[in-house]
């Protein structure tokens, strides 16, 4: 266990020290939803006003970064350079190790995104069992994210180029998670069969945590998806590592 | 200009030859590259079941809605490749070998040719853009070109405070985090606070101006003027950017 803390603070070192990459990242993580935001205000609503969703996008523009994992790109990094192979043979398990590398870089993102959250909290109160909840929430979307990454991140070693996985990855939990539009602007038959899938809650579950609404079933589902894909996580590595061990013999 | 041209083809279809060798990358690519395609067209549709745009038919907000996704895969296609590689040469160094080079340094590092599949799903937004088709379309597509004109003029401003202050990658994607702006029409921004009407209106009109014209729509004259000192603007102000930091970048290494 020491090895993957020794891992964790080197990284939080090196991103606390380099911070404009993390700032960088927050600050044009709000330019998409504002833009929109924009466009729908001056538009006639069929049913709420856009008005009502600038909570609901504020709040995805400061939680989504401390949560959304990219691991996927470090996977195909390592495996394009041959890289790999000196984390697997070291006495490290790969999906451990990115953990907490990972863990460290969220953590960073936490610490400078607080503040504003905070301001928020400030502006809408909640009670204190919500922040407790929304401490469950960020963890059961943190391990959902990193494992939908991870799973992602393991077609490198079948697949040339690692942004095909990535893109896909991407506009799965960006369009079905929430975060480019919420799911209430959704076909309500499609939006209570995404409830049944993992991506609302690699999404938006800590956004709709903090804006109190009522979601027993949303993390009883999201507890049991951050467990259940711990399972292709386990066959897939197994095989990935398997296939590139082959090919360098 | 015919050298530049002769230089531009040479150098895309050595690209689009090598894509097309490769059938089992290129699959794959534009399985990825039409997911983007497919997240706007989705998201966008959701919108107009919840949200009316005045003085804006269905069939005219999806012209404009397909001329963004058009706009955005040429932008992908001729311009996003440059602008990748030209930040990574200028931190590496490698950017001298633009400089030693009897052509523009601008022309070369940024007019590199894009992945076949950008070209593929540019031409799929064409295909689906044939219902709005009028005798304007040699207009459409002038106005299209001076519109990727003044967007790569944008990121050549961006890419130049990379000579002056380091690799600063997130440049390279900037001028892409606006485009939510090119799918709505302008005429929604003229109510908005100034402050907000400035930077999305002229952005806007890169897409609505093209499809008004396709669509002969009566926008008001004023929306040209804007559109015109933009594209006048811009590339006043990236020539000075772009010749100020190979004057910096130069003097670095003397």
């Amino acid at each position: 266990m020491l090895k993957y803390w020794r891992v964790f603070t080197t990284v939080f070192s090196y991103h606390s020290a380099y911070r404009g990459e993390v700032i960088a990242n927050l600050a044009t993580g709000f330019l998409t939803p504002l833009f929109l935001l924009a466009a729908l205000s001056q538009a006639l609503p069929h049913g709420p006003p856009a008005s009502q969703l600038l909570p609901y996008y504020l709040l995805i523009s400061l939680t989504y970064p401390i949560f959304k994992s990219d691991i996927e790109v470090e996977i195909g990094q390592l495996t394009a350079s041959g890289n790999i192979a000196l984390l697997l043979t070291k006495p490290v398990r790969l999906y451990h190790y990115l953990l907490f590398k990972q863990a460290s870089y969220k953590l960073t993102t936490l610490l400078f995104v607080s503040p504003f959250i905070l301001l928020y909290l400030l502006g809408s109160p909640v009670p204190l069992s919500r922040l407790i909840t929304s401490i469950l929430a960020l963890t059961v979307s943190f391990l959902i994210s990193f494992n939908l990454s991870y799973l992602a991140g393991l077609a490198t070693f079948w697949l040339e180029e690692i942004w095909v996985a990535h893109n896909l990855k991407d506009v799965f939990i960006s369009l079905l998670g929430g975060i480019i539009l919420p799911l209430s602007l959704f076909p309500s038959s499609l939006a209570k069969f995404l409830r049944f899938t993992p991506f609302p809650y690699a999404g938006s579950l800590l956004a709709q945590n903090l804006l109190s609404r009522s979601l027993t079933l949303d993390f009883a589902l999201g507890i049991a998806w951050s467990l259940l894909l711990f399972i292709p996580i386990y066959f897939l590595e197994k095989r990935a590592i398997n296939k590139y061990s082959y090919v360098a013999h | 200009m015919p050298k530049l041209l002769k230089i531009l083809l040479r150098i895309h279809l050595a690209r689009l030859g090598k894509d097309f060798y490769y059938p089992h990358a290129l699959i794959p690519a534009l399985i990825g590259g039409s997911c983007y395609f497919l997240l706007h067209l989705i998201s966008f549709a959701f919108v107009l079941t919840k949200f009316t745009f005045p003085d804006w038919t269905p069939f005219q907000l999806w012209t404009v809605f397909f001329t963004f996704e058009i706009f955005t895969y040429a932008a992908f296609y001729f311009l996003y490749t440059g602008m990748y590689r030209t930040v990574e040469d200028i931190s590496t160094g490698h950017f001298d070998f633009f400089l030693t080079k009897p052509v523009s340094s601008r022309f070369l590092s940024f007019f590199r040719a894009g992945s076949a599949h950008n070209l593929l799903l540019f031409l799929l937004g064409f295909f689906l853009i044939l219902p709005s088709l009028t005798p304007a379309l040699p207009l459409y597509l002038l106005t299209l070109i001076s519109s990727l004109w003044v967007f790569h003029s944008l990121s050549v401003i961006l890419i130049s405070l990379n000579f002056k202050f380091g690799p600063i990658r997130q440049t390279i994607g900037l001028p892409f985090e606006f485009q939510e702006t090119l799918k709505y029409p302008s005429t929604l921004y003229h109510r908005l606070h100034p402050l907000f009407r400035v930077i999305l209106l002229p952005l806007s009109l890169l897409t609505t101006l093209p499809a008004t014209v396709l669509l002969l729509y009566p926008l008001s004259s004023g929306y040209f003027v804007i559109y015109f000192l933009t594209l006048i603007a811009i590339s006043v102000i990236s020539h000075l950017a772009w010749h100020s930091g190979l004057r910096h970048y130069s003097s670095a290494s003397s």
